[in-house]
């Protein structure tokens, strides 16, 4: 299997029923197989966060203790993470709360509930495909074939001397 | 909704109680119930009644809201609304006795929520949400005290009913003023 098809999710919410649906529509989309890993709070998503083995967050905004806007800056905050899409999913709709998120918080994407599986479809595609290029980049990328050490027939001699 | 433009927000000071939820709530809670229901469940009406009924054998979501106004919106429905609802908008049947049933009614009442403070951002009247909670019972009552004020709605949607309840504080002496 082509490891770099399938999408590392993290979705985090702490609606379970709102992690089902993301999820759900996710896989929906036929974008890729993605292999979900599920925090019900920012700070839960921080125990179980690791850049080395998550693709992708999806985040939900309000949320008790660490809100999703938080989050997000602790992952933009770490250098080791600060590739890695953050998709925020929200009821807040406010064209400022969304420049807010932008700006402050540098999210990827912005999407509002409720949404549809076309929509969530839309607003992603081409971060997946950009997700999964530079998975297909890291993993086939050859191991360089180690140089050869010049055959001159004097080199060992050189060498040796 | 037609498109608002966005103005400053500016507020009128009154020198006397309200007595009546204010117009300008009541006309954005309509049409965020319209936006927001249509999308999810299908073709959607809201009527103002005249009778008041003050309780229900159901679910009860309530929500706050402060800034430049502050209120509270009650979403009550009624066992078989809340069932039909929660299965279409999870997609998935949800027991009526479940703590899932809390945690849809909770997703439902939010996101609407979250249309009306935008629209209220986008008239320039700055509103943050507070984090709904969820009631459910068999004779479940809105209790309001002498200094609150409520405008009850009728939902007519998928073949179900609910109440909403505006919520505000009497003592209300601001109001914006929306140009």
């Amino acid at each position: 299997m082509d490891n770099s098809s399938i999408i590392r999710t993290l979705v985090i919410d702490d609606s379970r029923i709102m992690r089902n649906i993301v999820m759900e529509s996710l896989r929906k989309t036929g974008l890729a197989e993605f292999e979900f890993t599920e925090a019900i709070s920012g700070s839960e998503a921080m125990e179980v966060f690791d850049a080395d083995l998550i693709d992708m967050i999806f985040v939900d905004w309000n949320m008790p203790g660490m809100n999703g806007i938080e989050f997000a800056r602790f992952v933009r905050s770490s250098h080791w993470a600060n590739h890695i899409p953050i998709v925020m999913v929200t009821s807040e709709t406010g064209d400022a709360k969304q420049k807010d998120a932008y700006d402050k918080a540098r999210i990827s994407c912005y999407i509002t509930k409720p949404f549809t599986v076309d929509e969530i479809k839309e607003k992603i595609f081409l971060i997946i495909a950009d997700v999964q290029k530079k998975k297909s980049q890291t993993t086939s990328a050859p191991i360089p074939a180690a140089t050869p050490v010049a055959k001159s027939s004097g080199f060992f001699s050189k060498l040796l001397s | 909704m037609s498109p608002q433009t966005k103005t400053s927000p500016s507020v009128e000071v009154l020198n006397h109680p309200i007595t009546d939820v204010p117009q300008f709530l009541i006309d954005v809670t309509n049409q965020s119930i319209v936006q927001t229901f249509e999308k999810m469940f299908g073709a959607t009406s809201v009527e103002s009644p005249e009778i008041e009924s003050s309780e229900v054998e159901g679910v009860v979501g309530l929500i706050s809201f402060v800034g430049d106004v502050t209120w509270s919106l009650a979403m009550m429905f009624p066992q078989k609304a809340a069932v039909d609802l929660a299965y279409k908008f999870a997609s998935f049947e949800i027991e009526y006795e479940s703590p899932d049933m809390g945690d849809v009614v909770g997703e439902i009442v939010n996101v609407l929520a979250g249309v009306i403070c935008g629209e209220l951002g986008n008239q320039g009247i700055h509103s943050q949400m507070s984090l709904p909670t969820v009631t459910r019972g068999k004779h479940v009552e809105l209790l309001l005290g002498g200094h609150l004020i409520a405008k009850r709605l009728i939902v007519s949607v998928a073949d179900n009913q609910f109440g909403i309840r505006l919520i505000v504080s009497k003592t209300t002496m601001i109001a914006p003023v929306i140009f």
